[in-house]
């Protein structure tokens, strides 16, 4: 063992992590192909919305135009 | 918790009259929102902004959550289950986003309305048209469409959870 106990966490939780990244990659992977384009399509409305929300969209004033 | 036969299919002729509800009133708004844009009649785009309101609070609204309630006894009563398969899960999910972006634009429509009511008769309707509820709209329509052919189509697919579930009901009956 060559790394102290805090080293040895954080490399151990980052692996953890690593680990988890890949199984959901492996498992997207793994569903039917009409899945991964809904995720994919269901992602971007999302990220559509936040945007919007974020730039102010999601109350009247920019909507009503002249106002 | 499985519904009897009986109770399945109410709910099923529940579920099915709230989406189509919900798909008739986006439509009439998609019409609106139209008529809105290129009308040349002041009185009538001013009525279409009107409209578009109670529109949204006593059809929109009231349907979407029709449909999520009756969707989801659908779901839990019967054998698809909630999470169970890809395409159910993904109708709910849409019908979260529909109803969740419905109900913020709400604001949208009853401040168009405000307007159109405090516009003076003679006054200049440029100032209201805008193509927001229209767009709104149309993007509604292609969601609720896309949500009936997974309905109808049902295309394959368990979620990990469905497997697991599969298998458990599989095992017992085989020993």
């Amino acid at each position: 063992m060559t790394c102290n106990e805090t080293v040895c966490i954080a490399k151990s939780e980052t692996r953890a992590e690593e680990e988890a990244m890949a199984n959901l990659w492996t498992g997207f992977r793994r569903t039917p192909r009409w899945v991964q384009v809904f995720t994919v399509v269901g992602l971007i409305l999302l990220a559509v919305l936040i945007v919007a929300l974020l730039g102010g969209h999601g109350g009247p004033a920019r909507h009503g135009a002249g106002h | 918790m499985a519904l009897s036969a009986r109770w399945r299919k109410a709910g099923l002729v529940a579920h099915v009259a709230g989406s189509v509800g919900w798909l008739g009133a986006v439509v009439a708004s998609v019409v609106l929102g139209i008529v809105g844009m290129t009308s040349a009649d002041a009185d009538v785009v001013r009525a279409v902004y009107l409209v578009l309101e109670p529109l949204g609070w006593y059809a929109l609204v009231p349907f979407s959550v029709f449909s999520l309630g009756t969707g989801l006894v659908q779901a839990l009563g019967t054998r698809w289950g909630l999470l169970r398969h890809y395409w159910v899960l993904a109708k709910l999910a849409m019908n979260l986003f529909a109803s969740g972006v419905l109900l913020l634009y709400m604001q949208t429509l009853t401040f168009l309305a405000d307007t159109a009511r405090t516009l003076a008769a003679d006054g200049d309707v440029s100032a209201l048209r805008t193509p927001s509820p229209l767009v709104h709209a149309a993007a509604a329509v292609a969601l609720l469409v896309t949500a009936l052919v997974l309905s109808v189509y049902k295309p394959r697919g368990l979620t990990g959870y469905g497997k697991r579930h599969a298998t458990a009901v599989r095992e017992p009956a085989r020993r």
